[in-house]
């Protein structure tokens, strides 16, 4: 097998992984549009018959080329991530803030009216 | 006219003080609600607080220090209290310094009062290592907040309605008491420290180790760059110096 194949077949497998959780549902459409695009830049990439000469244009030794296209695409992909994480993570302090305030509201509500929950 | 105050105590594991601390504050202050905001605590924490008198919210999910204070801040803003003191459920900080604290919010008007175990008292009861990364602290802040602020860390704070208001919107999450002075200058916000007695926590163990130590240095230092990055260049002429 040679180098340019190994990354085209890393790339379908990243399609092909993708879309069986799509369909088993372990993630989202809107969260598996970054991996498939990451699978088919990579399998695209790998048969693209210009890359070796791009690499030589750039400086860059062509068994190169792939891994570092592959990383920058990887790390963009867990930048965006991190972005969401993040939101994910405001939004659910935001939640248990609220949940925590509302069950102590309807706590005091229930005490004035004596009648504790069950 | 009473000011109408809201006493705040996050707590994380603390069964073994949150008791005694709550009893304090209401020896003190018996017409002022505590409220002790339980970060989701894995002993007694909330029973024994709720036993000595203190209202408690029980946090679903632990949210971390400044996710718990800002709970508090909500709640009381929602209330509508004009003025919130927050204390630690350690036990380091003495009940009796609260009236102070307040009597500066309402008579001088500043926004944030702090704590300082520093101001007067020199902080007998601080650790070495605490103790040096207070003064690192404090040399950083000197040049983007144009003055000295003796205990940065100082977790001993009270607010008034408009950082209430502020703070119920917006607070650093994770470790706050810094974060929150940059934040403070940026809104051009008027804060001053006051002397108070800090004590040994009266039970328990801290959850700062090590690593933790190091990991808080990290994100408070990263805190405050990202907080001067977004600085609009008008806060200094709002800053109160203490004793003014």
């Amino acid at each position: 097998m040679s180098f340019f194949s190994v990354f085209f077949v890393l790339g379908a497998i990243t399609v092909i992984a993708t879309l069986v959780s799509l369909r088993r549902e372990h993630i989202r459409t809107e969260y598996s549009l970054s991996w498939l695009l990451v699978g088919f830049a990579l399998a695209i990439l790998a048969l693209a018959p210009g890359m070796t000469a791009v690499a030589r244009k750039l400086g860059i030794d062509s068994h190169l080329a792939l891994p570092i296209a592959g990383g920058v695409l990887i790390s963009m992909l867990v930048f965006e991530i991190s972005h969401r994480v993040s939101k994910l993570r405001d939004e659910n302090v935001m939640l248990a803030q609220r949940i925590a305030i509302l069950e102590f509201q309807l706590r005091q509500i229930e005490e004035r009216r004596g009648e504790p929950g069950n | 006219m009473r000011p109408n105050l809201m006493v705040i105590v996050p707590a994380l594991n603390e069964e073994g003080s949150v008791g005694a601390v709550v009893r304090s504050v209401r020896a003190v202050l018996p017409d002022a609600p505590v409220l002790v905001i339980d970060d989701h605590s894995e002993d007694a924490t909330a029973d024994v607080a709720e036993q000595a008198g203190a209202s408690v919210i029980r946090l679903p999910i632990h949210l971390g220090l400044g996710g718990c204070v800002q709970t508090g801040y909500k709640l009381a803003f929602e209330l509508g209290y004009d003025y919130v003191v927050r204390v630690d459920g350690d036990g380091q900080h003495e009940a009796a310094d609260i009236p102070r604290i307040l009597n500066v919010l309402v008579e001088t008007g500043v926004e944030v009062v702090i704590g300082s175990r520093f101001v007067e008292t020199g902080g007998r009861h601080t650790s070495v290592p605490r103790r040096l990364g207070i003064t690192f602290f404090r040399l950083l802040l000197k040049p983007i907040l144009g003055r000295t602020i003796y205990d940065p860390t100082s977790g001993f704070v009270g607010v008034n309605r408009r950082a209430l208001q502020v703070f119920s919107r917006s607070f650093p999450l994770s470790y706050p008491e810094i974060e929150v002075l940059v934040v403070l200058q940026r809104k051009r916000f008027r804060f001053m420290e006051v002397a108070c007695r800090m004590h040994p926590r009266r039970a328990g163990k801290s959850t700062m180790t090590f690593g933790k130590s190091f990991r808080y240095m990290l994100h408070v230092l990263l805190g405050v760059f990202v907080n001067v990055l977004r600085f609009d260049g008008r806060g200094r002429s709002g800053v109160k110096e203490a004793g003014q």
